[in-house]
Formats: C-alpha cells, structure tokens, sequence
C-alpha cells in the first residue's frame, strides 16, 4: 500500500489551567491526549466520541488553528508543525475544513461570492476577477447551488445551503483532505442526508479524503471508510466501518453502539447502559482511562493503561481483554 | 365552496414572489422603518450646512460691539426686527454668534471624536486581538482613564497647552478614547471566536487580512455609533469647557461661551440662555438619532 496521506503519530494538546493571582499554571485538560491514525488517498476516516472527548481540538489541531503540543502530523511526506508561515500557507491549499455551524462559519458581510472568491485571491488562484466569478459559479453548482445567487448574504440562505457554501469555500482551493468538523450536526435530518451525499459525490469526483468527525454514529456508519472512536482525549479502537459495527471490540464502542436505535420494534437489544459521567479530561482516572465505567473492568485496568495493539489486521483497539 | 378558497391562494403567490410588494432599495427600507433617522440626519445636515456658510448666513459681524446694541441703561436687548435673537451685554448680535458657534462646536465634535476613534480602535484590536500581557497593559491604562475624572484631566491638559480650539479638540480626542478602545476590544474578542474567522485562518489569510478585512468590518457598527453618539457629546464637553472658562477664548463665539456670559444677566436676558441652550439640544440629539439610526443600517440582518 501507498504512503498514507495523513499520519497522526502521537497529537497531544494540553490546555494549561490557570489559577490564582500569579496566574500560575496549575495542571492541564489533556484535550487530546496521544491520538494516531492514518487518512489514506480519497477515504473516510470517521471520529466518533462523546461531545468533551477531543475530537474537534483533534481536528482543529491537524490544521494548526489550535497550536498542539506534542506529536507528529505528517501529510504528504511533510511534519505539518514543523512548516514556517508561508510553507503552512501553501499546505493550507490542500487541507480544508467544514464546520459545524454553518451560521458562525460565513462572514456575515461578505456576499457569497466575496466568500468564495477570498481563497482564490489568497493564493493568487485563477487570475482576474471575471475567471474568479466563473469559478465561483462553478463552485456553487458543483454542491448544488444556483450560480446567480452569488451575490447574496449568508443570511437570505437556508442552514443546509449555507453549509454546501462552507463546502464550497473548502472545495475552492482543490484541497486534498477536508476536515469535517461534525458538518451535519447542526442540520435537520432530512438535509443532513443532502449534504451527506453530496460529500459522498464530491469524494467520488474529485478523490477528496475526509476525516469525519461526528458523535452521530449512523452518520459516521454511512459515510466513512475506516473508524476511530474517541474516549477521554485517546483513541480506544480503529477499525474498518463494517467490521466496527458488526463486531465491536472495546467494551466502550460496544455501549455506544447498543445505544443506537435500530428501525425494527420487534428488534430486542441487550442495551448496555455506562454507568457515571465522563471524568474530567483534567483528572483522567488512573490505568485505563475507561475502567470506572466499563463493565468488563479487571484489577489490572485499574494500574495500567492498555497498549495500542492490532489485534486483526487493520483493526487496532486499546483493551486489557484482548492482551 | 371553491370560490372562497380562490382567493387566499391567491394572495399567498403575491405574497411569496414580492414579499415587499416591490423592489426598495435597502436606504429606502431604512429610513421607512426608522424615520428617526431621517430627522437626525437632517438636523445634522442643518448643522454642517450653517457651520460652513456661518458667513454667508450671518446677518453681522459677530464680534462687533453694535452702539444701538445696548438698552439706555446698558441691558442687552430683547430679540427684535434687527438682532431677532437679541444681542448680548456688549451689544452683540446673538444669531450671528450662534451661527458661528456652530463652527466651533461642530470642529471640536467631529475632530475629538475621530481622533478618540483611531486611538480607541487601535488599541482596542492589539488588545482584544493578541491578548496576553499586552492586553493586560492596555485594559489598566484604560481603567486608569475611565477612573480619572475626564473634565479634569481635560482641564488639566488643555492648561498646560493653553487655551484654543485645536488643543481643545486634541485634549478631548487624546484623553477620550477608554470607552471606544473597551467595546472595540469586547467586540473583538466575541468576533474573532466566530468560525469565519477560523475559516480564514484554516484558508492561509495573513494576520493583517484577517483584521483589516474581517474583524475589523464586523466590529465597526457599534464603534461607528459609539463615535457618532461622541461627536454630540464632545460638543456639549467644548461647551462645558468654555463655560468654565478654559475654553474657547472670548471674543471668539462659542455657545458654552455665550451661556458663561448669558448665566450673569439671564435674569433680565434669559434670551442669552435659550438660543445656545437650544442649539446644543438641537444638534446633540441630531447625532443621537442619527447614531441609533446608523446602527439599524449597519445590521444586515435587521432590515431585510
């Protein structure tokens, strides 16, 4: 197989608390907290995980909008936090992101086209204006907006059509890897599947690779490729998306995905319900990080952090039950 | 059955392919739902109109001490077909004073209030924008000016620079800009956590793109109001100051001046009150109604 795309070795991002006059730092949130995965030409990687795991600080980390601090990420061949300025400028052609509000992601004063055209005038793509405001016409109907309605506000748009314009402002430089930082959270269902699909489409078309990140988990089932789950800043299992539903291996994707509803009444589930709340990313319990909820839980989870192992090919989990 | 069912359908297709009726230009739209607009910008434009033809509209010299100007026993005279607002207790003519008051006032309000702007908005962006130490620093320096009593830090100043209209617009606009420099700093830091601002780091702007072109046209709606609401206030802070006597210098026209003069005959010459009174209400409120409009028409998404 090629070089991955993508390679996260290790992303921390610690956030400093500070307390006190002095403001002196008094520990860390370990946001994220060791996480590796790998994103290969054109593929879906999904990231799943409870709101407060660190999947978006992940995200946004790849991108350098939040500074890590520990790690590697390397895309095409490159260690991204080792770029000067202007280099992280030209990588930035080739990583976009997708947010998730598509009401705060588009500047209010800016008409669609202004919107769309800043990235081609930022790195001096497609010479004049007349080229650009094809372009920007192409872009729109590329994700399934009328090209005439370019010089419009954000707000005369609708949510699911302000989000396909957040698409196409990423689209607008070619990039090779978006990130979608739960890009259909914020939508009604009925357009979550539009935008879905046109992702799925644009992946087809132009062989865009997506790092997915979303706590809907038949979201991420039906779009993604390959799939880790998120719990505490740590990734506890990567696995082809097929395999993960079918045979989850952790004891915590596996309560996740009990939780999911399933569209048939006779259908009778063991539900396993996690017992407590999330602990603070600040204090994280001690050996593995999952043990105080975990059903399966052993002495030795309770001293020692599991290791990272591949268990089946191409299916890593992180458990004392599988050592 | 059928025909009543006819025509609210009807109505609803108009309604939904002109939900205005017709086409109107966005200053149209404005100033129909916000007539107050209108008369603020009017009375404005009245303002700025008699400051800069004062000597074309003024019907004396208004610094010329008239020998018919003053009663037999040496009282100004109550307004007449000649000085129809009066004169004052020299003997001059009160309306030409007050058109040239105008001047004073209006240059003292506008200059004060743009330079409080740039200073403000400056350090206001660094502050709200790059945080850390260099926010701290500027946020005390700000508390410092906001804790001070203005007027005496202005008289203070405008002492030892003496007294004269261009130090008094300096004094007022170099002091004046705390306020401007905390919403500036507020607004920048609720604006630069919004994700179009991530969006244009995450698409490779530089740093001055992204503050001159981004944060900076989002956040200059309540700076713009904010400045438009100074420039009355800064005219009433001139006139306060020329009341007290470090103001403006006589025989120079100004209308804090001509209330410090009018204050010790109002008895039997209330007249030398009314008229400046009533100019510095006049173009006060202008700049307030003017200012409450002006942010209307800065919101995209108020007016639709």
């Amino acid at each position: 197989m090629s070089e991955p795309l993508l390679q996260v070795r290790g992303l921390e991002k610690y956030f400093p608390i500070k307390k006190g006059v002095m403001r002196l730092t008094r520990g860390h949130v370990r946001a994220v907290d060791g996480v590796s995965f790998d994103v290969r030409e054109g593929e879906t990687f999904g990231l799943v995980g409870e709101s407060g795991c660190g999947k978006s600080t992940t995200g946004r980390s790849i991108l350098r909008l939040i500074e890590p601090t520990g790690g590697q990420i390397i895309f095409n061949g490159k260690d991204v936090r080792k770029l000067g300025r202007s280099e992280m400028r030209k990588m930035r052609r080739d990583m976009q992101i997708v947010f998730q509000d598509p009401y705060a992601s588009l500047n209010p004063r800016y008409t669609v086209r202004q919107i769309l055209e800043e990235p081609m005038i930022i790195h001096g793509l497609y010479g004049g204006s007349a080229e650009r405001k094809k372009k920007v016409a192409d872009l729109l109907e590329t994700v399934g907006l009328s090209g005439s309605r370019m010089n419009r506000y954000p707000h005369e748009f609708s949510g699911g059509q302000r989000q396909r314009i957040g698409i196409a402002r990423a689209l607008a430089v070619n990039p090779r890897l978006i990130i979608a930082d739960e890009p259909v959270s914020a939508l009604d269902v009925s357009v979550q599947s539009q935008v879905l699909n046109l992702l799925d489409d644009l992946q087809k078309e132009f062989g865009i690779a997506y790092v997915f990140i979303a706590h809907d988990l038949s979201v991420v089932k039906h779009i993604s490729d390959r799939i880790g789950v998120m719990y505490l800043g740590k990734i506890v299992e990567l696995a082809p998306a097929d395999g993960l539903y079918s045979k989850p291996l952790h004891p915590y994707t596996q309560a996740l995905l009990s939780a999911v509803p399933v569209p048939d009444p006779e259908f009778k589930r063991e539900r396993i319900i996690l017992q407590g709340d999330l602990p603070s990313p600040s204090k994280p319990p001690t050996g593995c990080h999952f043990h105080p909820r975990c059903k399966d839980c052993m002495e030795i989870c309770k001293t020692t952090a599991p290791e990272w192992k591949e268990v089946e090919p191409d299916r890593f989990v992180a458990c004392h039950l599988y050592n | 059955m059928s025909q009543a069912m006819t025509p609210p359908s009807t109505k609803l297709t108009q309604t939904l392919a002109h939900p205005q009726g017709k086409v109107q230009s966005k200053f149209v739209r404005v100033l129909k739902a916000y007539p107050l607009v209108f008369v603020g910008g009017l009375m404005v434009l009245v303002l700025i109109f008699v400051a800069i033809f004062a000597d074309k509209l003024a019907p004396f010299n208004p610094d010329y001490q008239f020998a018919n100007g003053l009663a037999a026993d040496g009282a100004p005279l109550a307004p007449n077909h000649t000085f129809i607002m009066g004169t004052d207790d020299l003997g001059r003519d009160v309306y030409s004073r007050l058109l040239y008051g105008a001047r004073i006032s209006l240059e003292v309000g506008v200059f004060a209030s743009l330079i409080s702007l740039f200073i403000g908005t400056s350090l206001g962006i660094i502050s709200g924008y790059y945080g850390k130490w260099i926010d701290s620093l500027i946020m005390r320096i700000t508390d410092i000016m906001l804790a001070f009593p203005f007027i005496l830090f202005v008289v203070a100043l405008v002492a030892v620079l003496k007294p004269s209209v261009d130090n008094i617009f300096l004094a007022i606009g170099v002091l004046g800009w705390a306020s401007t420099a905390r919403i500036v700093r507020a607004q920048v830091l609720a604006v630069k956590e919004f994700e179009y601002v991530q969006a244009a780091r995450a698409l490779g702007s530089r740093q001055w793109r992204i503050l001159f072109r981004i944060v900076l046209p989002n956040i200059m709606a309540p700076v713009i109001v904010l400045t438009t609401l100074a420039i009355g206030n800064n005219m009433l802070l001139e006139s306060t100051l020329s009341f007290l006597g470090i103001g403006v210098q006589p025989p120079t026209p100004s209308w804090g001046s001509m209330l410090a003069e009018g204050q010790q005959v109002f008895e039997y010459a209330p007249w030398l009150l009314y008229y400046p009174g009533l100019a510095l209400l006049f173009s006060v409120l202008g700049f307030n109604l003017l200012g409450d409009g002006l942010r209307e028409l800065f919101n995209p998404r108020r007016v639709r």
